[in-house]
């Protein structure tokens, strides 16, 4: 070999290092992540720290727009709503995460095979994905979750199955470009396999699309999850949950409009902070957008 | 010397809907152990398919080795399963491709891309098998600190020294460059070509040099079979093709094609008419429709190969009558 001195290699930067050297250049998305953080901590710490308990009523006190013992006010019942938001903050956050992570495995790995084979193997999956995208989203999870029984589990794998045609397609679609790229031949051409190529060439180059629209997901799922606890079938009263207290508050939001708004602003919130990480996320992780 | 390869017969074709694409017809040919063999024709003649075919990569469906076999270190690659190919390949026989702006993953490191071909070819640790890569890229001439870049932060002609790495790195015996200094400029081209030369001649790598330039050809090849039409119309050395007065009809039209320092021209001369369509070849000499020199006899009868001097072999019917 021409050059024997080279002992030692270079010092070499994690990958994560990097990944997140770039990221924190993405102030917005900096911003994103801290507020979700400040969220995830503040759900695993709400029974310690919400003022009162999720289901204390006192009915001397309803309707009350602020006070500095409810600084966000109490519902029709007396119950502190500050304390409610923090509690179901960990239903909200847990289904909104979850729900997109069984959606984005089953999702993603339909979408991965259908791409890379394509042909018959893509139509058939293909196909019945188009069938579970031709039942509306919600009708489908309300039908799931009334085959499984209502309850907290049951809503997110509802909610995730059926999130999940959206990643399939995106990530098919986006491997069906990457796959004609000559890297992948000349991944085949030194010997990788199949599983190989996928995992390490293919998704990594398609994932883009598909951090996007998770982001957007974890969103999306707590608003469906809600809708699920409207009809009776997600979380159970008297258990809290943002969406579950939007659709409640409904009742009342002519003359106590603050019952839907805090519920609201904190799923607003919540889902901004994701876009955000997303949109830094997909930045960080591609090389050639450094600089 | 030693046959490292020998290709008998092959035969590849297209199956589409619209028909058959008879892409590779009985291509036969021989490569020793440290040679170079030149494929030359023009686009779409099917020398990238013969690549492909000694790869076992031919896309399929639709593409289908129809006959023939290679012979790769005394074992037919044809009928050697997939797993003991995904063996082969890297290891024993590597590809450069032809463009290095798409030849390389763009979210990898450098780094990440040859240690994948050395860690899954030898039992290297990780610490070994970077200080291999290492040596790999100071090997084409890149400083090994540039390692942990990734390639769009590479030139071209960079990238393409990167992808030569990555095909060296397991010191294969068989080295496939599919016109590698196709997409690059000229003076990177001849950077390229220099190194490459070099280094097949430190490792003792056989290659086979697929181009549709004949000054590459004459720069590095032992041996020349030019390909048209998916047949080897003329096959011999370096000295047959260049020196000798004996040639295919074809491979003079190509030699005719190229501009003269010495001569002033206003127009190139090109072979006139295109390339059969692949999915309906003429009958007999498939280069008859554009030849010169053509006979009744060529449209009717495919000529075979006909020896005119030693290893030189034209496939026409000119020189059959030459051999009566």
């Amino acid at each position: 070999m021409a050059n024997n001195n080279v002992t030692s290699a270079p010092k070499k930067k994690s990958h994560g290092a990097e990944i997140w050297h770039r990221f924190k250049k993405n102030k917005l998305a900096v911003i994103g992540l801290i507020v979700i953080t400040i969220m995830v901590l503040a759900a695993i710490l709400a029974p310690l720290i919400a003022p009162y308990g999720f289901d204390e009523q006192n009915y001397s006190e309803t309707f009350i727009r602020f006070s500095p013992k409810h600084p966000l006010g109490t519902d029709n019942l007396g119950r502190d709503i500050l304390s409610r938001l923090l509690i179901g903050s960990r239903v909200s956050l847990t289904i909104g995460f979850i729900a997109v992570g069984i959606g984005l495995v089953f999702g993603g790995l339909v979408g991965a095979i259908a791409g890379y084979y394509g042909g018959t193997v893509d139509d058939i999956l293909m196909r019945i994905i188009d069938i579970i995208m031709a039942i509306p989203q919600i009708i489908f999870a309300i039908s799931i979750c009334s085959a499984l029984g209502p309850g907290l589990v049951n809503t997110m794998i509802a909610v995730g199955i059926a999130g999940a045609p959206n990643y399939a397609r995106i990530l098919r679609s986006s491997i069906l470009s990457v796959k004609q790229q000559e890297f992948v031949e000349a991944a085949t051409a030194i010997g990788a396999s199949d599983f190989r190529i996928i995992t390490k060439h293919i998704i990594p180059n398609s994932l883009s699309g598909l951090i996007v629209q998770a982001s957007m997901g974890v969103g999306r799922a707590i608003i469906s999850a809600a809708s699920m606890s409207f009809v009776g079938l997600g979380i159970q009263p008297p258990n809290p949950e943002w969406g579950a207290m939007l659709s409640f508050g409904r009742t009342y939001f002519r003359d106590y409009g603050y019952m839907i708004l805090y519920p609201g602003l904190f799923i607003f919130i919540a889902v901004l902070s994701m876009n955000l990480i997303g949109d830094g996320l997909r930045d960080a992780l591609d090389p050639r957008l450094k600089r | 010397m030693e046959k490292l390869l020998e290709v008998k017969d092959l035969t590849i074709h297209y199956d589409t809907d619209a028909g058959s694409v008879e892409a590779v017809n009985n291509v036969s040919f021989e490569l020793n152990k440290g040679e170079t063999l030149g494929l030359v024709g023009e686009t779409g003649a099917g020398k990238s398919t013969v690549a492909l075919g000694i790869m076992q990569l031919v896309p399929n469906p639709p593409g289908v080795i129809k006959s023939g076999q290679i012979i790769f270190e005394g074992k037919d690659l044809v009928t050697t399963s997939e797993k003991e190919m995904r063996k082969i390949r890297g290891d024993k026989i590597s590809m450069i491709f032809q463009d290095p702006m798409t030849a390389l993953n763009p979210v990898k490191t450098v780094e990440d891309q040859i240690v994948e071909v050395i860690s899954l070819h030898q039992n290297l640790s990780k610490k070994d098998a970077l200080v291999k890569a290492c040596e790999m890229l100071e090997l084409v001439g890149i400083k090994a600190e540039r390692i942990t870049d990734y390639p769009h932060q590479f030139s071209g002609g960079m990238k393409q020294r990167v992808v030569i790495a990555i095909a060296l790195a397991c010191n294969p015996a068989l080295l496939i460059a599919d016109e590698p200094t196709t997409a690059l400029d000229v003076t990177i081209q001849a950077q390229v070509i220099e190194m490459m030369a070099k280094l097949k001649n430190e490792l003792g790598t056989s290659m086979i040099l697929i181009t549709h330039d004949l000054g590459v050809v004459a720069e590095m090849c032992d041996k020349v079979a030019v390909v048209y039409a998916g047949e080897i119309v003329e096959y011999g050395t370096l000295e047959d093709i260049f020196e000798d007065p004996n040639h295919h009809p074809y491979t003079v039209g190509l030699f005719g094609a190229i501009p003269d320092l010495d001569k002033e021209t206003d127009r190139l001369s090109p072979i006139d008419g295109l390339m059969p369509d692949p999915m309906n070849l003429p009958q007999g000499c498939n280069f008859s429709p554009r030849c010169p020199h053509a006979t009744e006899k060529c449209k009717t009868v495919n000529p075979c190969a006909c020896e005119v001097g030693p290893g030189h072999t034209i496939k026409c019917h000119l020189f059959a009558k030459e051999a009566e």
